[in-house]
């Protein structure tokens, strides 16, 4: 009974307090709230070193456990153990300099955001090369409105329209058009899931979903 | 403290008496004769499609990789996470019985801990504690594009034969479904946010994406259960509530009230 019932008794009060602490102007509540949200960001650090642990553990597991040295898999070790050994070296960094040091800012400026801006000029690349998968995967008409309003965003992204030409008043007319539909149709994708992230929430401080602790029946 | 509470007046109020009904009608509806007629009706395709892809990688000696995405419990979309994972229960149910678990790749350390105890507790369910493996829930990386493009490589080493892309991405996402592609891997997805749909949408057919609130379905579909159900029953009569009051507040603006 305690696996389910301390859980849920924690995750209920917690919840009913940071929604008190935000809804209610009351400095008790809202100082609960506060430290509610720290004891969080605490925990989550933990959870970071979890998380952490984890991936060493499964890139050590694979550099351990192959079964043979040969190809692909040595190419799968290798990587592993570049990773293993440069997630602890950043580890030892950061831990003697903090994450303001000389070396960790080294670090941040010539590896992390290169190697991160890198993956985003590739994501433009993979984004056009699954647009033109788009004709493979859904014949329909709804891939040439999808076509047509991505040339139109074009249009719109570039200052000024077309190079010589500019951007011609009829077609602003139906820029405009394309861009007030997509618009609402945006508001209504966020008012969908803000809709459903309510309930989701609800559910939860009702125990009526229980992800933080095991299932005791499913009632159907 | 009571002058306190009368000082922040009508919004207050409204919004725990919103709150409170909202409460109630999850809480009744699930009781309700129609909850339960509304059982039969599905929603969302995708989720009832898991089923045969754990047989399949059953069959073809293939794994199934579930992409979580970097939704961590403290942010916004969290319970877009949470939602995921109540979509995946069937899903990593069944492949626990079938001994073929999936692997999942989460970018948030919060999600691999809500992820790791999904799959221990199916197992502990099963009876087949001795079969987890610690492997089988990977936190790849903290940022969404370094997440997207590790989740690629995985898919790319491992013998993986279906992709399910579920939770809070952004267009980066793309990375990896174009790696399945290119490998010929069967894809599925969902997402909330825009881009991340943006970036789906050409790679998915129809039937195999889950698009804003329909991954709020995935409880419901996965569980048949009459309070998932109720939930997505209180979406609707919320959805329609704010349609009529979005009317309401058109017709009052094109009237020349103004409402503040």
């Amino acid at each position: 009974m305690f696996r389910w019932f301390l859980p849920t008794l924690v995750a209920v009060i917690v919840a009913v307090i940071v929604l008190l602490g935000t809804l209610v102007p009351i400095s008790a509540f809202q100082n609960a709230r506060e430290i509610l949200l720290r004891g969080a960001t605490v925990l989550a650090a933990f959870a970071l070193l979890l998380a952490f642990g984890n991936l060493l553990r499964v890139h050590i597991g694979r550099i351990v456990n192959q079964p043979s040295s040969s190809g692909p898999v040595k190419k799968h070790r290798l990587a592993s153990i570049l990773l293993v050994l440069s997630a602890l070296a950043s580890l030892i960094v950061v831990l003697l300099e903090g994450p303001a040091g000389s070396t960790s800012q080294i670090l941040m400026e010539a590896v992390l955001i290169p190697g991160q801006s890198a993956l985003l000029a590739l994501t433009a690349v993979t984004l056009v090369v699954a647009g033109m998968r788009l004709y493979r995967v859904r014949r329909h008409v709804n891939s040439l409105l999808f076509l047509m309003a991505a040339i139109l965003a074009i249009l719109t992204v570039s200052p000024g329209g077309l190079p010589f030409i500019g951007l011609p008043k009829a077609l602003q007319i139906v820029v405009d058009l394309v861009n007030s539909v997509a618009t609402g149709g945006i508001r209504g994708l966020i008012l969908g899931v803000a809709i459903g992230t309510i309930i989701a929430g609800l559910r939860v401080i009702l125990t009526i979903d229980r992800p933080h602790s095991p299932k005791r029946t499913v009632s159907r | 403290m009571g002058s306190q509470l009368i000082a922040y007046g009508a919004p207050l109020s409204i919004g725990i008496i919103l709150l409170s009904a909202l409460a109630l009608a999850v809480y009744g509806a699930q009781r309700g004769r129609r909850a339960r007629e509304a059982r039969t009706l599905s929603v969302v395709p995708l989720f009832h499609a898991f089923a045969d892809e754990v047989g399949r990688a059953a069959e073809e000696g293939t794994s199934i990789h579930v992409a979580l995405g970097n939704g961590g419990l403290l942010g916004e979309d969290s319970m877009v996470s949470v939602a995921a994972l109540q979509g995946l229960s069937g899903l990593t149910e069944l492949s626990t019985a079938y001994d073929t678990p999936p692997f999942i790749t989460t970018g948030d350390p919060t999600l691999y801990i809500l992820a790791d105890n999904q799959i221990r507790e199916a197992h502990m369910r099963l009876g087949t504690m001795d079969h987890y493996q610690a492997a089988s829930v990977r936190f790849v990386a903290p940022t969404p594009s370094l997440y997207a493009a590790a989740a690629g490589t995985l898919c790319n080493d491992e013998a993986v034969g279906t992709n399910i892309s579920l939770g809070s991405f952004g267009a980066e996402i793309s990375l990896l479904t174009h790696t399945t592609a290119a490998k010929g891997i069967k894809g599925y997805g969902g997402t909330t946010a825009a881009p991340g749909l943006a970036a789906l949408y050409p790679e998915l057919e129809a039937d195999e994406v889950a698009i804003g609130e329909e991954l709020f379905a995935g409880g419901a579909e996965a569980t048949g259960r009459l309070s998932s159900w109720a939930g997505l029953r209180a979406q609707d009569l919320l959805r329609w509530l704010v349609i009529i009051g979005i009317v309401i507040m058109a017709i009052l603006s094109l009237m020349g009230i103004s409402v503040s």
